[in-house]
């Protein structure tokens, strides 16, 4: 029972100890197909979609996500300021996802540019692209991101 | 699969992982993945967990899962897998493939799915993920709570209601509420009274009636997941819980708490476990427990401080090993295991990883003679394995 609350003890005083923020510049923009209404989304919406957990838009057609590959810094960027999660975590996230049958993760795609067609294609999807990347030819939109629901 | 071709699932797998290893950047229906640990282990002295003082390279585990999104709402997983043990006595019994699970899903909204087949036992942080080294800690999830098939049930034979509610103090309620069946694998060495010899005894105790319950509550400010879960059922057959059985306990009910904490940040991780489990009508009771925590030296290097405790109360002595009429039971410490572990992230999906346990008691594979006639013994060993996944 000593070594119990010895190392709950440990557990405790360490958990607090490390706890922390972190901040980062967002470095990205949101994009949809322009059919698609919708103008803003909040950041918990937006982690939510590309964690899998809301899969339909509100006019029920079905959400598709799609990510950049993981060492892109706007890949970064958006982990850190939509899911709070390094990179790293949220691929872990996702093989848990996968290994406990749950889901699978969003496609990933090489390039802003194939972001951009994937989303010209696909009525339902949603990316993000780095914030010094033009839309112009794609018929796509910039999304509003809100801080708060 | 014919036995004596386990190199054939290794190829199978590398196979998979060229063809498939790039299917996240598709969106299809049907979804290929794998993992595969591979490991090379040493005993100092007595063997534990197959590992001996010679050492060896038989030891893997290594999975194959195809996933069919029928729709949006129905999907169909099946998952086999390829295990290795080096000289574990259980190798004897071992298929080379073996069904790991199989399910059907239906998702009736972002928060509810039902879940029928052979399905993962939703117990614990690590059970459902406890075969996937990358993201295990160690080469295994801590033995006290997760063991190896030995009084544990890794699958469940039955149904499974999950269900989220957001969660008023931060975060989410997420319960699985599960029922069926599934077994206990059990496994003695004792002497053979013919020849002397080591004899392998195993046996598969039944769980009828079973159920649970797996509760998890967060994360709180993102970092900190707390769980609960429950479990029991009426358990028969295999060496301890048929009636008038070599080693007898007889069929009784059971019943497990469970209490999890599970703290992650970017730089340093912890967990605790513990369960209780309570045999109702032997009273016996085992209490295992374990606290892990991990911190990261660097963005590819994280050091792994383990320490693991199981412990067993009103073991029922049988007569031949009763020293008097009183000694009709025994609390016994069965195990205490610490461990010191280097894990190194090529990538998300590439670890390399060391890991040293200093073990003491009953866990050694020589157990001949069994726990009323051994005594506990130092059985320290070194793990590398590398763990893959795609």
């Amino acid at each position: 029972m000593r070594r119990t609350l010895l190392t709950t003890l440990l557990f405790i005083l360490v958990m607090w100890n490390f706890a922390g923020s972190q901040t980062a510049s967002p470095g990205y923009k949101v994009i949809v197909n322009e059919e698609n209404p919708v103008s803003e989304i909040s950041v918990k919406e937006l982690s939510k979609i590309f964690l899998k957990r809301i899969r339909k838009w509100d006019n029920g057609e079905k959400i598709l996500p799609v990510d950049l590959e993981e060492s892109s810094p706007a890949r970064e960027s958006f982990s850190r300021e939509v899911h709070q999660k390094k990179v790293s975590a949220i691929k872990a996230y996702w093989q848990k996802q996968i290994f406990t049958g749950r889901g699978v993760p969003p496609p990933e795609k090489d390039s802003p540019r194939e972001v951009l067609q994937y989303i010209e294609e696909h009525e339902g999807a949603i990316g993000y692209i780095p914030e010094n990347v033009s839309i112009e030819n794609f018929k796509v939109k910039v999304i509003r991101v809100k801080a708060e629901d | 699969m014919r036995k004596g071709y386990p190199h054939f699932s290794v190829l199978l797998y590398v196979l998979a992982f060229i063809v498939f290893s790039g299917t996240t950047r598709s969106q299809s229906s049907l979804s290929v993945h794998g993992f595969l640990t591979q490991a090379y282990a040493i005993s100092s002295r007595l063997p534990i967990f197959g590992i001996d003082s010679h050492g060896t390279f038989d030891y893997r585990i290594l999975a194959l899962q195809f996933r069919y999104d029928i729709n949006a709402n129905n999907v169909v997983v099946i998952q086999f897998n390829h295990r290795r043990i080096g000289k574990s006595p259980l190798m004897q019994v071992e298929s080379d493939v073996s069904l790991d699970w199989a399910f059907y899903e239906y998702i009736f909204n972002e928060n509810t799915s039902f879940q029928i087949g052979k399905l993962l036992l939703p117990f614990g942080i690590y059970n459902q993920i406890r075969d996937v080294g990358v993201l295990l800690p160690l080469y295994r999830a801590p033995f006290s709570v997760y063991g190896e098939e030995n009084y544990m049930g890794e699958t469940v034979d039955g149904a499974m209601i999950t269900h989220r509610f957001p969660f008023p103090l931060g975060g989410e309620l997420e319960i699985n509420l599960y029922g069926g069946r599934w077994g206990w694998t059990e496994w003695y060495v004792t002497d053979n009274p013919l020849t002397g010899e080591d004899l392998l005894l195993i046996g598969k105790a039944q769980i009828e009636r079973g159920g649970g319950i797996q509760t998890w509550i967060g994360p709180f400010r993102n970092v900190l997941k707390i769980g609960y879960g429950f479990h029991g059922g009426h358990v028969s057959g295999g060496l301890s819980f048929a009636e008038n059985a070599a080693f007898g306990l007889g069929e009784q009910n059971f019943s497990a708490h469970a209490f999890s904490f599970d703290y992650q940040t970017d730089r340093f991780f912890s967990r605790v476990e513990l369960i209780r489990y309570l045999l109702h009508k032997t009273r016996l009771v085992a209490f295992a427990h374990y606290a892990q925590v991990g911190v990261n030296l660097s963005p590819h290097i994280q050091g792994i401080f383990q320490a693991d405790f199981f412990r067993i109360y009103h073991l029922p002595v049988p007569p031949p090993e009763q020293d008097s009429p009183d000694d009709t039971e025994v609390n016994l410490d069965y195990y205490t295991d610490y461990a010191l572990g280097l894990k190194y992230s090529f990538t998300a999906n590439i670890i390399l990883k060391g890991e040293y346990h200093w073990n003491h008691g009953f866990l050694y594979d020589d157990g001949s003679g069994g726990l009323y006639e051994n005594d506990p013994a130092k059985s320290n060993y070194f793990i590398l394995s590398l763990a893959t996944s795609f």
